[in-house]
């Protein structure tokens, strides 16, 4: 069945956004606002780390280096960039995403050129066979990392001390710091988590989709998608937001036309937006901005 | 904040009209007055964009859209039927509203981020409706020998007669939205965008304002897009990408958004700009960007409120040197 | 006839039941309390009366039904409201402030006022006028061209007043119009309320904490616990009632 077919191809990209859903998400959960220059961060992540390769450090290395890297970048940007933005002010910070997004795109233009460049790939090429479907391998390893990181991270929120201060702290900044919470290095932590997210994702796009300084625009987009489909502030939705946007993606570009599968995924967008206006698992109503 | 003028300032209008009505004897050579007509064109996107998003609050980034919308609503109606170019405009500026209406019906259930995302969205919606739908927009080729602007037969066919009628058409826009801002509307649109709930609890209608915001800045657009196509003559998707409803959005931020003369002074700041950074090709975004960042972090009211703290301060000097000189005199 | 009239008035949010079963009347020209410990329902209320939730049961004032109204909508109809944190627009000036108030009594709009700008010059004219005599009845009008962000707390409190009256209410809600002020603020607030019955014809519904200003002030109260109406009467007799200092259970406010 073409359907059949068309989800299992929907799941990959899919799971690359629900990667990206979640690193947004967790980066909403910090800020209460979502970061717009979340697919670039992707992107810069990508860039960095082939960098890094073409220095002639081997893959895997180069790999684990360029998410470093990356989350560095991160944590300097909430450092010395948005820190600075009055955080009370939620439209300021928004402006300041804008101009980051703008800044780290044209940053990438000017150093590496419009050519989208070659990316060596860490999966092998072969293909699973299920019945009568095939999977790629790729495909498959993709799904089962995006659902890891997704699992350890819920982990990470519920169980460990610095992440319940966290989520403290992103839902009531005041309540927070009265409680002996370190605001400022929560959200230092969650931007530097929420890059080394974009930057893996990156990674893992970046054999097939090639790198490119726009290649986080479309992608990013998407990926906010994911968060807001599943409903703000809420990692599990964004998952399968991500997910479920996959697979309308995958399956309006088979049946109806590929050469509108994106419009598809934005109307998609939007119609949920206009039915469910905090998403589709939305646990509370509490939009700070 | 928009205050109300009890007094209506002749001199700096006469001084106004004198100074933009002028200009076109300076024009050096051609390439300049292109760039003056640029300017006008993009102070009406300018205008706006900042009437949706500085005044009202509806943050929107996919503002080349209705830009787009307009010119290709007037491209195509004029090559397809070969109408006047009022009519064309009319037309344009008709079918703009209307997309604007419809982005309004999600807008209005969604503010904030999710208000963004549904313009980038709907930005890139219409954009690859351009690109894809070929049979009517002539795809990634876009629109070539676009009729020129011309009303009850007088042809505005070289720059400077064209500078002429942008630049009056964008002084009527902004003398409606000051006279819109200082009234009882203007003041429904501030409200909104400091407090919608607490507007809506004063009597304000939140929901026609919103829809009202959205539909005359769309019309506005309409005209500029319309503009657009009949004065350049050709028109492709590109130049209704993303990128655009970002340096629209940069050109409200850094002249001063939700002021009147913001939106004027970005869209010649960076139009002007570029020019001059010509030789940084592609850096030029990365130049808007980072002064975005600047701005927002130094001085959020953009140019307009660094000006007009600049002027308070220097009135205040002269103020206090009148003051100690008359001290002085008078001992 | 009653002004407000709350008739079995239920409501329930995800399994919580807000507001249970209430029935009250508001007597046209009285000052009507309305207390209890906190979350006991009563912003939820003042919610329900300015439509912005549906709920069970029927809201009229005076014979017109409140149920099925939006907001802007109930304003229109004259009731007018102040919130328990000030919700002032921010990036406007006192005047401004006010004169969105007067928006709901006003017609010029964006495309009238290009074919009728007489009209509506006299218009705004005339809302310049009754606002400059609205925000000196509060002693506010020295302050009208700063930013109402910048103006001290208590005359925040009376600006806000000041805009919800500016819209022209038979009945106001006031939701505790004396948080964070001092005795003397109070005893202020107190005399501007009743000098505010009287001079606007106006019939006030107020949530309050202190209990002081409540037993001054008050013709009679209604007091919630849990979404329950669990007394109604005259200022003594609820001072008296066991029910409700068991409610309370010692919580005074300064």
């Amino acid at each position: 069945m073409v359907i059949i077919q068309q989800i299992l191809n929907g799941l990959t990209m899919g799971s690359v956004y629900a990667l990206l859903g979640v690193g947004v998400t967790v980066v909403y959960k910090s800020l209460g606002l979502m970061n717009v220059a979340h697919g670039d961060m992707m992107m810069i992540g990508a860039f960095i780390t082939l960098l890094i390769i073409d220095l002639g450090v081997p893959l895997w290395l180069a790999i684990i280096l360029g998410i470093f890297c990356a989350g560095m970048l991160g944590l300097a940007m909430e450092r010395f960039i948005y820190r600075k933005v009055n955080y009370g002010i939620m439209l300021n910070l928004m402006i300041a995403t804008i101009g980051m997004q703008i800044v780290l795109r044209n940053a990438a233009l000017v150093l590496w050129g419009v050519e989208p460049k070659a990316f060596p790939d860490m999966f092998s090429k072969g293909v699973i066979h299920m019945g009568p479907y095939v999977v790629a391998v790729r495909s498959v390893c993709i799904i089962i990392l995006a659902l890891c990181l997704v699992l350890l991270l819920q982990l990470f929120y519920k169980k460990t001390r610095i992440g319940k201060e966290m989520t403290v702290a992103a839902a009531n900044s005041t309540v927070a710091s009265m409680l002996g919470i370190n605001v400022n290095l929560t959200r230092f932590i969650t931007f530097g988590i929420g890059s080394s997210f974009a930057a893996l994702t990156g990674i893992l796009i970046a054999p097939v989709y090639f790198v490119s300084q726009n290649m986080g625009a479309v992608v990013g987009v998407k990926a906010l998608a994911a968060a807001v489909i599943g409903g703000f502030g809420n990692i599990t939705g964004a998952f399968y937001g991500g997910i479920i946007l996959g697979i309308v993606e995958a399956l309006g570009g088979g049946l109806i036309s590929s050469a509108y599968k994106d419009i598809i995924s934005f109307a998609v967008m939007i119609l949920v937006l206009y039915f469910k206006p905090y998403g589709l698992f939305a646990k509370h109503v509490d939009q700070k901005f | 904040m928009v205050k109300s003028k009890k007094k209506f300032n002749l001199v700096r209008l006469v001084g106004v009209l004198i100074i933009i009505y002028t200009i076109p004897f300076f024009f050096p050579n051609a390439y300049i007055a292109q760039i003056a007509n640029l300017i006008g064109i993009y102070m009406l996107m300018a205008m706006s964009l900042n009437l949706l998003t500085g005044f009202t609050g509806q943050l929107s980034l996919g503002h080349a859209a209705f830009f787009g919308v307009g010119a290709y609503t007037s491209a195509i109606v004029s090559k397809s039927f070969g109408l006047p170019f009022l009519i064309c405009l009319l037309i344009a500026v008709t079918v703009t509203t209307i997309t604007g209406l419809l982005l309004a019906i999600p807008a209005l259930k969604v503010r904030g981020t999710y208000l963004v995302l549904v313009t980038i969205a709907y930005g890139e919606i219409v954009r690859l409706l351009m690109i894809n739908w070929v049979s009517l927009t002539n795809g990634p080729n876009g629109i070539y020998s676009i009729s020129p602007v011309s009303i009850f037969g007088y042809k505005f066919n070289d720059l400077t007669k064209s500078y002429y009628l942008v630049i009056t058409v964008a002084f009527l826009i902004y003398l409606y939205i000051k006279l819109l801002m200082e009234s009882r509307a203007g003041r429904a649109f501030l409200s909104i965008r400091d407090d919608a709930s607490a507007a809506e609890l004063c009597g304000v209608d939140i929901t026609m304002y919103k829809i009202k915001a959205f539909a005359i800045s769309a019309a506005i657009s309409g005209v500029a897009g319309s503009l657009y196509a009949h004065m350049y003559r050709y028109i492709s998707p590109s130049s209704f990408s993303a990128t655009q409803s970002q340096l629209f959005l940069c050109m409200i931020l850094i002249g001063g958004m939700g002021t009147l003369p913001g939106p004027v002074i970005g869209a010649v700041v960076l139009t002007i700009l570029p020019e001059m950074l010509r030789f940084m090709q592609n850096g030029r975004m990365l130049v808007y960007g980072i002064l975005i960042l600047l701005v927002v972090i130094r001085s959020p009211g953009g140019i307009a409120k660094y000006l007009s703290v600049l002027i308070g301060k220097i009135k205040k000097y002269v103020h206090k040197i009148r003051h100690q000189r008359n001290e002085v005199s008078s001992s | 006839m009653s002004l407000l009239k709350l008739d079995h008035v239920t409501k329930r949010f995800e399994g919580l039941v807000a507001v249970n079963d209430i029935s009250m009347e508001i007597q046209k020209n009285r000052i009507h309390a309305l207390i209890g410990p906190n979350g006991a329902g009563k912003t939820t209320i003042f919610n329900l009366i300015t439509g912005i939730y549906k709920f069970e049961g029927d809201i009229f004032f005076d014979d017109i039904l409140l149920n099925t109204l939006k907001p802007h909508q109930v304003i229109e109809h004259g009731i007018a409201r102040t919130f328990q944190n000030i919700r002032l627009f921010q990036n406007m000036t006192a005047e401004e402030n006010v004169m969105v108030g007067y928006h709901c009594r006003t017609k010029a709009d964006v495309l009238n006022i290009l074919y009728n700008p007489k009209r509506y010059h006299d218009e705004k004219v005339q809302s310049y006028k009754k606002c400059a005599e609205l925000l000196d009845y509060f002693h506010l009008i020295d302050k009208k061209d700063e930013l109402s962000v910048s103006l001290p707390y208590g005359h925040q409190r009376l600006l806000e007043i000041a805009r919800a009256i500016a819209t022209n209410p038979r009945l106001l809600l006031l939701d505790e119009p004396a948080a964070g002020m001092n005795t003397e603020e109070k005893a202020e607030l107190l005399t501007t309320i009743k000098n505010i019955v009287r001079d606007f014809d106006m019939t006030i519904l107020m949530i309050e904490h202190d209990m002081e200003l409540i037993m001054n002030i008050s013709d009679r109260i209604t007091v919630l616990n849990f979404g329950c109406k669990i007394a109604e009467g005259i200022p003594a007799a609820i001072q008296n009632d066991k029910s409700v200092v068991e409610a309370y259970l010692g919580v005074e406010d300064e």
